[in-house]
């Protein structure tokens, strides 16, 4: 009873916790702020209630086949049982299960993919030990360890490495992607609303690694657009005064 | 240890006691420090785990050093550098000198008194097998006290790890001492194969076999299959950091994924090697404690082989972020899921026994309670990871070091401790303490969750993997402080282990005979067990036959068994058929010898002037090397020191009395285990076959001429040439077997001069081809194929010549015609791998159309 | 044909005759009709239809035992010519051998394409497919329960090796054949070898396991 009422309680403090912002963080993966993250932490949080039940089904059960004194138990018997718990909890519970979780998950792992969508915007990213080089080659801009993107927009990251294999991840808007030399990969990014968002590399690369961070400024389309061209404006600024 | 008098299981009369006394003459290690040439199974079972468990103190302080660092944020306790070097050794030493060689060690233990046997089937191997577990490593552990340990993480991903990025001699350590500690695995995979197999008593089929013997058997076989991969990944990337040969390298025409790949072939099949031991000891206790059989067995063996064929199938799973085709992420992400079920089939099997039990709850089985709960939930994390879209949130953050912990200490070390326990009275003859037992677990128990249960938490914050520090304000603060301070109440629970351990020996109860009333043989022997377990073999008739055949263990102490004398002053046990457990021959053992540790000193020489780069010395250790063990395998069982030819046998008279010696048949466990080795040496093969067909078809920057600059009609000479000889030994063979053996020597001669030809063709191929293998890796790949066709046709060659000086000795001869059988199928191979080698690396890509 | 006296007989009878007729009809519908035409469309489909023919029809054909039938019926020709057959396939690794390098030598994007613009090779990659495949089935499922090991081997080498050229499909980097509609319909073609493929090989592998436990346990009973 004592251990259901606890149960309860850490469930309860749980929910309490995400509304009140116990999960919250600038890298954090419960604090979505995109279509990507939004789908993974609904995953998560699916998966999270199930297995808890399950955990705590086969610890009771546990408990309680360890504490029971079943008297004589026949041969027979035994076969019967041994198929109920077999084919009910061996065979049928997983293969329910992961009927489930397959029919919720392969769906919204398909709409992450960078798949072709109207007013895509391309930005090319390369990583080194122990920066980003962020450029958007039709305007000719260069920026390092930031990117700037607009929201509500489907943004295509094309990631690339010049040296060790690094892994370029903003987890409050999607999952992360490897950049391996030799490899192009494509990540694709989609933001809610306008906002500073953090990112980090997330493959190891060396003694520089816990320091490769970036942010993902998102804009809403119209400010970007000024962004874009006041940033190509400063180029050819440039340009001339050479 | 102390001196313990061992308890018998039988009464002791004038016979039996000189009965076991001549037993104890013949079986005993030497005094002194000669107890290091032991090849005894029940000495060198224990010296892998006390190993091990050393190594796993090592690997535990190491990560008390990394906790102790991540407790608060931006601290500089450790730099970056050493840092990296800490969690890189933490992962190498948990995973490959501490979680596979003790449970080896547990199986070379248990499984020849499990089975009724005297000892394993290759005991020199064995010996082996432990010395280069210890010399590698002390080379691996050698380098944490240079200063110059591995610093890419355990998996040693390419370009970090390659010559480029990494130029110390940290990543040779791990490539040239991990390789060298993988002999260890792969001699213990191929004798517990064999052994198993082929050396069970009598009556003891293989539905009779306890379930932990199933459990190893398919642990043995996955770490045949599962290793070579990575030996072959090794090798490569040595190849590359010390020649330069770009197969890791796109500038080169390499990709950085095929390491990925070929690293995860035995990555995954790996973790399960390591889980199917722990849950074979679950599935031995569990039943004892409850009194009753373990319910489905069948299911459950079936689950075994399950589980060890589909683990071969998943392993990209570790690699959904690197930007593999959207349709295979999907495949991958159902049969990731789908290991699951043999798994879940197990657990409820377990749980059935105990509802149909009636349960002892003893410390092992709080050991248990432990596992299932630590398991279960690391295995819900894995079907979470096994979800593509979660995945690439939470992949290389600390949820994954939280899943991983989970499944690896819950998995493997709760029920090791299980089984530690359980054993122990086996072991000493003493009990230890239930007070320093309990604390030991709820401490163990508390910190590990302390340590691991909100890291899950910490990873969905955002905190990635292998990062030395991190800045404050992120969430992540408390909930490091948390895992750290778990971190030392495990460590105490360990501590408290460790101390039991060390004081039972002195202050624990004595045990009695079977003190669990367990059903399997390994406890009908003395405890602690005499070096050669049984005076007699039993005939088995039952899967349980310590409840079953009540006085099997009498009988087997009063010699009344098989083999209840010792003949002619040898180590002998049984072989029987593999499947119906029927008499087949008798195997003489090898008793004590300093080569096995001679030779694996000569390849630590060799390891050593590898990573140093002296080249003289590595070829000067290669030699010595070389001559230890062809001087081993020059006295074997058909060496006159070892079983002369009885003037009975050379009449040809039929010794019907007792079954024949392995020497005198034609299929022994020796045959069997040069074809298990084939099995390892070919996924070998496989997966140099896979390497060159990933690149050629995915590597990003692969040029390949469009003719073949390897000439092929003198390797197509000599692939017939070989094929000619294969087949004419196989004659000789086939001529031996009908009683026929003269001018085998002269044969055999000949053979060696065919064999010499065919091995310089090759060498010759390679040295005048215009291979520019440093700076393609097309033709780096050429080059090692090159090389493996060359050192087995020289191999092959060396040891047919050998053959054939011991015909004219008489070791060899009509009377003795094993040997033969045992070389044949390393022919066969060799030829098989020239043609294979021929159609694969020259004829398929002329006829692909240059690719 | 069925002359059930008992329900048990008449389940029996039902399942064999199912079993004919997938075989025979499928078989057929296989290779001509809309499967075929789907089977043009690129990559993928056509991948299904040969692992149909190679790894349904053929082991059903064979688990439906037509050797005596054919036998009677074909006369002074076909009696040597399926006694020569039957021989062969009392050696279920070479059958393995010829099966593998059937697979393999078809593949090759040269030959592949050649098949696909000529009908008549088109018809003898087929033939080819359905000869090889029936002859491995043949010596791996009607073998004696003394060679299941071979059995078994040649079971797992052919697991093995389709894997494999299905891998390299899957991960290549370019479509390798001229029917490809794009890199994914290959990526398709190579997972459903290497994933799909793989069952009838896995099924295969348990059932000749457990006709040898059987046939073991009855000798044991018998001695």
């Amino acid at each position: 009873m004592t251990r259901l009422a606890a149960m309860i309680s850490l469930g309860i403090l749980m929910l309490l916790g995400g509304c009140a912002g116990w999960f919250d963080g600038p890298l954090s993966t419960l604090q979505p702020a995109g279509p990507a993250a939004h789908s993974a932490a609904l995953l998560w949080w699916g998966m999270f209630l199930f297995a808890t039940l399950v955990l705590i089904a086969v610890t009771a059960l546990w408990i309680i086949a360890l504490r029971r004194d079943p008297g004589e138990v026949s041969d027979a018997d035994a076969q019967r049982q041994q198929n109920r718990w077999i084919w009910g909890g061996g065979l049928a519970l997983p293969l329910g299960s992961i009927t489930v979780l397959l029919a919720f998950g392969i769906p919204m792992g398909h709409s992450m993919l960078p798949l072709p969508a109207e007013d895509r915007v391309e930005i090319e990213v390369t990583g080194y030990q122990w920066g980003w080089r962020v450029e958007y080659p039709e305007q000719g801009i260069e920026l390092q360890n930031e990117v700037v993107i607009p929201s509500e927009t489907a943004v295509d990251i094309i990631l690339r490495s010049e040296d060790v294999i690094h892994s370029f991840w903003v987890p409050r808007l999607a999952g992360k992607t490897d950049l391996i030399p030799g490899h192009t990969n494509t990540l694709r990014l989609v933001a809610d609303e306008p906002g500073t968002y953090h990112g980090v590399c997330a493959e190891f690369c060396g003694v520089g690694h816990a320091h490769m961070q970036f942010t993902a400024e998102a804009l809403s389309p119209d400010d970007y657009a000024t962004w874009l061209s006041e940033q190509a404006a400063q180029q050819d600024e440039g340009e001339t005064d050479d | 240890m102390t001196e313990t008098t061992p308890v018998q299981p039988h009464e002791a009369t004038e016979q039996t006691r000189s009965l076991h006394q001549t037993f104890s003459r013949v079986w005993a290690n030497w005094p002194g420090l000669g107890s290091l040439a032991a090849v005894n199974h029940t000495t060198l079972g224990l010296r892998f785990m006390i190993t091990g468990l050393i190594f796993f103190l090592i690997g535990g302080v190491l990560a008390m050093l990394a906790r102790t660092q991540l407790a608060l944020p931006e601290q500089n306790i450790l730099t970056a550098d050493v840092y990296n070097q800490v969690f890189t050794m933490h992962g190498t030493i948990m995973m490959f000198l501490f979680a596979i060689p003790v449970l080896e060690g547990l199986a070379i233990y248990l499984i020849p008194k499990m089975i009724g046997a005297r000892d394993l089937v290759f005991p020199r191997i064995t010996a082996l097998g432990y010395y280069c577990y210890l010399f590698g490593g002390i080379i691996i552990l050698s380098s944490l006290f240079l200063g110059v340990a591995p610093d890419s993480g355990w998996f040693m991903y390419t370009p970090l790890s390659s010559a480029e990025f990494s130029p110390g001699p940290g990543s040779d350590f791990w490539l040239l001492g991990i390789t060298f500690v993988e002999i260890s695995a792969m001699a213990a995979g191929i004798e517990l194969t064999v052994s198993i197999l082929r050396t069970r008593a009598p009556g003891m089929t293989l539905r009779r076999m306890p379930i932990f013997c199933w459990y190893i058997l398919a642990m043995a076989l996955m770490i045949v299959f599962g290793f070579p991969p990575l030996i072959l990944a090794s090798i490569l990337l040595e190849l590359e950091r010390a020649t330069g040969m770009p197969f890791f390298d796109p500038g080169g025409g390499g990709d950085p994924l095929l390491w990925q790949h070929l690293f995860w072939l035995f990555g995954h099949p790996e973790v399960y090697i390591i889980f199917l031991p722990a849950a074979g000891i679950v599935s031995t206790l569990i039943p004892v404690f409850s009194g009753r059989p373990l319910v489905g067995y069948r299911w459950v063996v079936l689950s075994i082989i399950v589980t060890g064929f589909i683990s071969f199938g998943l392993w990209v799973h570790h690699m959904f972020t690197v930007g593999i085709p959207q349709l295979a992420q999907a495949f991958f992400s159902v049969a990731s899921m789908l290991v699951a079920v043999p798994t879940a089939i197990q657990v409820f099997a377990w749980l059935a026994t105990l509802w149909t039990g009636r349960v002892r709850f003893t410390l092992p089985m709080l050991w248990i309670f432990g596992f299932l709960v630590i398991f279960v939930c690391g295995g819900l994390t894995g079907v979470m990871l096994a979800l593509v879209p979660f995945n690439w949130q939470v992949h290389d953050t600390h949820f994954v070091v939280a899943h991983m912990h989970y499944v690896l200490v819950g998995g493997m070390f709760f029920p090791l401790i299980a089984g530690l326990y359980y054993w122990l009275p086996h072991v000493t003859g003493r009990l230890p303490s239930e007070r320093l037992g309990k604390w030991g677990f709820w401490l163990t128990f508390i910190g590990f969750n302390a340590t691991f249960l909100l890291m899950h938490l910490t990873g969905l914050l955002g905190m990635p993997r292998r990062v030395y520090t991190y800045e404050a304000g992120l969430g992540w603060d408390w909930l490091n402080l948390l895992s750290s301070v778990g971190g030392f109440i495990m460590a105490a629970g360990v501590a408290m282990i460790v101390l039991d351990l060390l004081l039972h020996a002195r202050l624990g109860r004595r045990a009695p005979a079977n003190p669990w009333q367990a059903d399997t043989l390994e406890w009908a022997t003395a405890t602690p067990p005499a070096p050669y377990n049984f005076a007699s073999q039993p005939t088995v008739t039952s899967r349980h036959p310590l409840w079953d055949q009540s006085d099997v263990a009498q009988q087997m102490a009063a010699g009344e068994g098989h083999l209840g004398e010792v003949q002619q002053d040898q180590r002998d046990t049984l072989g029987t058929d593999a499947i119906t457990a029927r008499v087949a021959e008798r195997c003489h053992l090898p008793g004590n010898t300093w080569l096995p540790m001679l030779s694996a000193a000569a390849l630590a020489v060799v390891c050593i002037g590898l990573l140093i780069r002296i080249y003289p010395l590595a070829l000067a250790g290669c030699l010595v090397a070389a001559v230890f063990l062809l001087r081993w395998s020059w006295l074997n069982g058909g060496h006159p020191l070892a079983a002369p030819l009885t003037d009975a046998e050379l009449a040809g008279k039929d010794d019907d009395q007792s079954p024949p010696l392995e020497s005198r048949t034609l299929d022994g466990p020796g045959r069997w285990g040069m074809i298990i080795t084939l099995l390892a040496n070919g996924t070998l093969y496989a997966s140099l076959l896979f390497g060159w067909f990933y690149l050629w078809t995915a590597s990003p920057q692969w040029s390949a001429p469009a003719d073949s600059p390897l000439a092929t009609l003198p390797l197509l000479a000599t692939a017939i040439l070989v094929t000619v000889l294969t087949l004419l030994y196989r004659d000789r063979v086939r001529h031996l077997q009908g009683g026929e053996d003269r001018h085998l020597a002269a044969a055999l001669g000949s053979l060696t001069v065919l064999g010499a030809i065919a091995t310089g063709a090759v060498l010759w191929v390679m040295v005048s081809a215009p291979l520019a293998a440093t700076e393609q890796a097309h033709d780096a790949v050429l080059m090692v194929m090159l090389i493996y066709l060359f050192w087995h046709c020289g191999l092959a060659t060396v040891l047919t010549g050998l053959q054939a000086l011991r015909v004219r000795l008489g070791y060899v001869s009509a009377h003795l015609p094993y040997e033969t059988r045992v070389l044949q199928p390393f022919w066969v191979y060799t030829c098989g791998v020239f043609w294979l080698s021929l159609a694969a690396f020259i004829g398929l890509p002329m006829a692909w159309g240059g690719g | 044909m069925l002359n059930p006296q008992h329900p048990m007989q008449l389940a029996l009878g039902l399942t064999v005759w199912s079993v004919w007729f997938v075989a025979l009809y499928g078989g057929l519908l296989t290779l001509i009709g809309p499967l075929d035409q789907w089977a043009h469309t690129g990559t993928g489909p056509h991948m299904v239809q040969h692992m149909l023919l190679m790894g349904l029809i053929a082991p059903l054909w064979i688990l439906l035992r037509p050797q005596a039938q054919l036998v009677r019926g074909s006369g002074a020709l076909g009696q040597p010519l399926i006694g020569g057959l039957a021989r062969l396939a009392r050696h279920p690794l070479w059958m393995a051998y010829l099966h593998g390098g059937a697979i393999w030598l078809w593949h090759l994007p040269a030959v592949y394409d050649l098949a696909l613009d000529h009908a008549g090779w088109h018809a003898a990659e087929h033939l080819s497919f359905l000869l090889t495949a029936v002859l491995f089935w043949w010596a791996v499922l009607s073998t004696s329960a003394r060679r299941s090991p071979f059995a078994l081997l040649a079971l797992l080498l052919t697991l093995m090796h389709t894997g494999f050229l299905g891998a390299i499909m899957t991960f290549g980097r370019e479509p390798f054949y001229a029917d490809a509609r794009d890199l994914q319909d290959q990526q398709l073609a190579g997972l459903i070898m290497w994933v799909l493929g793989g069952i009838p090989y896995l099924l295969a592998a348990g059932w000749v396991t457990r006709r040898w436990l059987l046939h073991l346990s009855r000798r044991m009973a018998n001695a």
